[in-house]
Formats: structure tokens, C-alpha cells, sequence
């Protein structure tokens, strides 16, 4: 099969206007216009558009579905690519090697594509949009990445980011949108299983029910909640879900902990979340992905007992199958705007977090558990700083009060400290912390200390630590590490606890784990807040050594 | 040791403390207070009532 490519500039409002018309792109659902709208704001200065490509999902859905009709569809599916810069040389070049060696050449340029369908109701198989080139403002964080390599005119680019389908309306659902991104982004980041979108109603549709087969084909209109956690666990995953409470009376949901701080723990774990959006008047509702934040530069001044750094979001930055990338969806519902129907405080029923294996406790109840630890830890650390003073060798120096480690941070209350609770693997965070600015007693501790596979990790800080958007000026001051396979009760998740000037590990023996439970703690009378974790470092090198 | 094996520093040195013994490990180690057990307790049925009210709530 013969695969022409087109090329072209897109320079003027008129290029990028003509550009679906110019391609013969139909699209009768607008979600095209909003894609480009997407790559222009990220640069796009050039396309190359791919013709005759064989898409392996709409492969899939063909075989299952459209090959089984009366009318006739196509098969093949076409792919528009963007860069940065003008293309247009590569269609001067004499030779075949030079024009794939030019390609080549602009891979630094990518910024991704678009696959179209070739059904005009649902032309948007997949869009994966660069996403550091979404927006160079500090303010915005996009937290789930995953790189996708491509193969175009036999060069080899790869854009990173997190993809876009569109609910096919034939076959399936917004509902089954946002779990085939999220299944996506686990297969390309994390190794989790391929699932086609005729796949993923298989496993959302087995058990059926009579809520779903009030459609044809069954489930092609709406799901449940149940129907998607199906779904997720065949994909590998083990969601954990929160309702909120419908107030019917005065038309409210009630959430027993504000819905911004389960999305944004999740989020800043790096694991995208679904969120389940009321219909208006009853209708059904719409199910999106949250896949990054957007952040306010200081705690707000209404930031109560026990602020978390969930009250910095303003937004989460969602992809919606019907609107495009990187949404704005507004946290408080006085930040509505025409620009996004829907808030989270106002709109949100559901969100569903499909975790990895060996996570058993959720991440509200390990900030609850780390808050209660370090209010236990603060009101008794003069008791492990006076039994380190007893043990020590005869002439040791005097361990002095632990006011003195860090006067500010024992200048408030532990309720007043903002908290920051994030999932990570234990091999990171060991990674992470031996390479920040804690005392060298405590990194000696950590050095020789085995991790299970994920750890609840709480960082602690006070309110005027967290101004500005630049990782290196921000700061913590405390931190608790929870086995997050660990039980919610008796202590057995504790790990670590560190203040300034003291820190607690909770140890145990591999050969006797029950019986050889022990405790070790280091006092110092120094301390010097460190750096927070900051998303895809693993170290704190660019940071300048004097940064305060 | 003599024997070409070397091992990481000791890690006994001032300020540290290390204890085994059961008693000890009962008076220094950190439990969930009865508030917090209180908390995780009811986070976790106000999310069971809630999902018995929004079980059937369908997104498309």
C-alpha cells in the first residue's frame, strides 16, 4: 500500500482554519477545532499529515463492530503530525534517505499528533499533545506522563504526554473514554496491558446488567461505576472509589473530605484520576480524567486547621473526550466560567483512582494517620532527645532543647503545618532523600533501611514555605513515611518519622519480624528545611546550593 | 573484619538510640490515637453510605 504524506506551514488564523477542510477531515463534533486549538497554543508551526495508517485500536473496533455492518466503512485512518517549525523544506528534498534523515532532524521539533478516524461523528482515535509545551507557565503542573514513540516516513520521534480518545457514540461512552486513557497511559508508562476499546466493554459489560442494556450495542450510552471499576481491575488496576453525598433537598453534594485533596494526592503521585460529573437536570452524567494541576503561588489565607497543599490548586487540568486536552475544570464554584460547564465542588459525585497492586491504604487515610503521628511525635520528642542525652559516651556534647533545632517550626501548632501526602516507590523516595539537605545522621539511618514497594510519603511545611512556583525556593520541614501495604491500625505502617533535630525509624528483624520490633532514633541539634519532591527528579542538583 | 570484606560505618555514635526489648519498644513507639482511629473509622462509612446512594450513577 502506497502511504502519501502531505506537509504544509501554519502560519495564519487561515492555515490553521483551513486545515481540516484542506486534509478532507470531516468532523461533526467540534473536538477537532479544539485539538488545534491545543497545538497551535503549543506552537505548532508545521504538520505533516500521514495518510493509509493502520491504527491498531480502530483496527480493533473495526473487527468487532464496523466490519459487521450493512454500510460500508473504511479501515485505514490517517495521522496528522505537529512541530514547531515550518516543514515544508523536507518537500524540496531530492532523495527518500534525505527526506527521512530530515525527519529525523526535527525530532527535537515534535509535538505530537492526532490519529482521525475514519467515521465523521468520531474522527479522534488518539491525540497525544507535548506536554511541556502545553504551557511554560510555573502555575501549571501536569503530573501523568508517559512517552509514545512514533514512526513516520521511516524516522523515529516520540512525544511525551498524556493521550486523548474520543467516545465513539457507535460503540461506547464517555465513560469508556476515560478508562481507555487511563488504561493507555498504565500500558505506555508502566507496563500495564494493551486494551482496544471493544476490549475494555468486554471486561466493563461481564457481568452484564439491566442498567447497561438499556442501549445498543449494551453499555454504548453510559456506564456505572461499578461497569468502570470492572473494567480497571481487567486492566491491571485496583481502584479505590469516593461517593460524594447528594443533599437532594437543596441540590448540594456533600463530601466527607474536600474532593480536591483525594484528586490532587493522587495526582501529585503521578496517577491520573477519573472523576464522575452530575448531568444537568438528570441527565446522564460525564466521566473526564484529571491528568495535572494548576496551582496558586501561596496558600490562601482562609487555609484552616490542618491545610494541605491541595488548597494551592485552583484548577485540575482534565482530558475530555468531548472538549480536548488539558481542560481547566475550576475547584471552588465561584471560579465557573463559559469556558468549562463544570466545578469540581459543585459537580463532582465520584472520583476513581486506579492504583497499582500492593497499595492498601488509601491516601486520605495515610494523611490522617501521618497528621496523628507527627502530633505525637512533636508532643514527646523531648523524651527521645533526653534518652539519647542518658545513652551517650561521657563527654559527649549536650543535646540542647529541640526548640533550638528550628524555633519556627515549633512556633506552631502541628495542626497549623501544611501537609503534602503522596504515593511513591520506596526505592525512589530512598533515592530522593539521601540526595537532599537532611542531616547526615539521618541519611546514614536511611542508607542501610529496605522499603516495600510504595510508601505513603507526608511532607511538612510552614505556610510562608511554600510561596513562589520555583521547586528549589519552596521548603519542608518534617516528613512521615508510611508502608502503604501496612495496616491503618496499631502503628504496623509506621516507618519513619522525622522533625528537626530528631528522627524515629521503626525497624524489625527479617528473621524473627514479630518478635524483633525495635526502634531507632537520631537526635542532632541541627536541622535546615529541605527540598520537596518534585515531579521526574531525582535529585535536587539544579537547585542552588544557597536557595532558601 | 580481616578477611578483604569491609562493611558500611558503624552507625553508633552520639545521638543515637537503639532499642529491642519489648518494654522499651511499648514505651517509645507511636500508635494511632484513639481520635485518629475515630476519624479513619468514619471516613470509611460516610464513604459506604455515600455509595449506596450514587451506585446506580451513570456517565456517557
Amino acid at each position: 500500500m502506497k502511504s502519501p504524506a502531505m506537509l504544509g506551514v501554519l502560519d495564519s488564523d487561515a492555515d490553521w482554519s483551513s486545515l481540516a477542510s484542506k486534509l478532507e477531515i470531516s468532523d461533526e463534533s467540534g473536538l477537532l477545532k479544539s485539538l488545534f486549538d491545543t497545538f497551535r497554543g503549543a506552537g505548532a508551526k508545521g504538520f505533516i499529515y500521514e495518510r493509509g495508517y493502520i491504527d491498531r485500536d480502530f483496527s480493533a473496533a473495526f473487527s468487532a463492530f464496523y466490519s459487521t455492518l450493512f454500510r460500508p466503512y473504511l479501515k485505514y485512518c490517517s495521522r496528522l503530525h505537529f512541530f514547531d517549525l515550518d516543514v515544508s523544506d523536507l518537500s524540496g528534498l531530492p532523495t527518500a534517505e534525505e527526506v527521512t534523515r530530515g525527519v529525523d532532524a526535527k525530532a527535537q521539533n515534535y509535538l505530537g499528533f492526532i490519529v482521525i478516524r475514519p467515521v465523521v461523528h468520531a474522527p479522534v482515535g488518539t491525540a497525544v499533545v507535548a506536554a511541556e509545551r502545553v504551557t511554560t507557565d510555573p502555575s501549571v503542573i501536569i503530573d501523568t506522563l508517559a512517552s509514545y514513540p512514533v514512526h513516520l516516513l521511516g524516522a523515529d520521534l516520540e512525544v511525551a504526554g498524556f493521550p486523548l480518545t474520543q467516545q465513539d457514540t457507535r460503540v461506547g461512552a464517555c465513560a469508556q473514554a476515560a478508562i481507555w486513557m487511563a488504561g493507555r497511559h498504565f500500558h505506555m508508562g508502566h507496563g500495564g496491558p494493551w486494551f482496544s476499546m471493544p476490549a475494555i466493554n468486554e471486561a466493563a459489560l461481564n457481568p452484564t446488567d439491566t442498567l447497561t442494556t438499556r442501549s445498543l450495542p449494551a453499555g454504548s450510552e453510559f456506564l456505572t461505576p461499578d461497569n468502570i471499576v470492572r473494567a480497571l481491575r481487567a486492566l491491571d488496576r485496583h481502584p479505590v472509589v469516593q461517593f460524594a453525598r447528594p443533599d437532594l433537598e437543596n441540590n448540594k453534594l456533600i463530601w466527607t473530605k474536600p474532593p480536591q485533596n483525594v484528586v490532587a494526592r493522587y495526582l501529585d503521585s503521578g496517577i491520573p484520576v477519573l472523576i464522575g460529573l452530575r448531568g444537568r437536570d438528570g441527565a446522564v452524567g460525564h466521566a473526564v480524567v484529571a491528568v495535572g494541576r494548576v496551582m496558586v503561588d501561596a496558600m490562601p489565607a482562609t487555609s484552616g486547621n490542618r491545610p494541605s497543599t491541595a488548597d494551592l490548586v485552583s484548577h485540575f487540568l482534565v482530558n475530555d473526550d468531548q472538549r480536548g486536552t488539558h481542560q481547566r475544570l475550576p475547584v471552588a464554584a465561584k471560579d465557573r466560567t463559559d469556558a468549562y460547564p463544570w466545578t469540581l465542588e459543585d459537580d463532582a459525585l465520584w472520583v476513581m483512582v486506579p492504583l497499582p497492586s500492593k497499595v492498601f491504604m488509601t491516601g486520605d487515610i495515610a494523611e490522617e494517620l501521618s497528621r496523628d503521628l507527627i502530633e505525637g511525635f512533636v508532643d514527646n520528642a523531648d523524651k527521645y532527645r533526653d534518652r539519647a542525652q542518658a545513652v551517650a559516651p561521657a563527654g559527649s556534647p549536650t543535646l540542647g532543647p529541640i526548640l533550638s533545632a528550628d524555633a519556627s517550626f515549633y512556633g506552631v501548632s502541628p495542626s497549623a503545618l501544611v501537609s503534602r501526602t503522596y504515593l511513591t516507590f520506596g526505592w525512589k523516595y530512598k533515592r530522593r532523600v539521601l540526595r537532599n539537605r537532611l542531616p547526615d545522621p539521618f541519611k546514614a539511618e536511611i542508607l542501610r533501611t529496605q522499603f516495600p514497594r510504595y510508601v505513603w510519603v507526608t511532607e511538612y511545611s510552614l505556610l510562608d514555605d511554600l510561596k513562589g512556583h520555583d521547586p528549589c525556593s519552596r521548603k519542608v520541614r518534617a516528613h512521615i513515611v508510611l508502608d502503604a501495604t501496612g495496616s491503618k491500625f496499631f502503628g504496623e505502617s509506621n516507618l519513619i518519622a522525622q522533625i528537626p533535630g530528631l528522627s524515629l525509624f521503626w525497624t524489625f528483624d527479617p528473621a524473627d519480624p514479630v518478635a524483633s520490633r525495635g526502634l531507632v532514633w537520631r537526635a542532632t541539634n541541627d536541622a535546615e528545611p529541605f527540598h520537596p519532591k518534585v515531579r521526574g527528579w531525582h535529585d535536587f542538583d539544579q537547585c542552588p546550593i544557597d536557595a532558601d | 573484619m580481616d578477611n578483604g570484606i569491609t562493611s558500611l560505618d558503624d552507625l553508633q555514635c552520639f545521638g543515637r538510640v537503639e532499642i529491642k526489648s519489648r518494654t522499651e519498644f511499648e514505651e517509645f513507639t507511636l500508635r494511632p490515637s484513639q481520635d485518629a482511629v475515630r476519624a479513619i473509622e468514619e471516613l470509611e462509612s460516610a464513604s459506604i453510605v455515600s455509595e449506596q446512594r450514587l451506585g446506580t450513577f451513570t456517565v456517557g
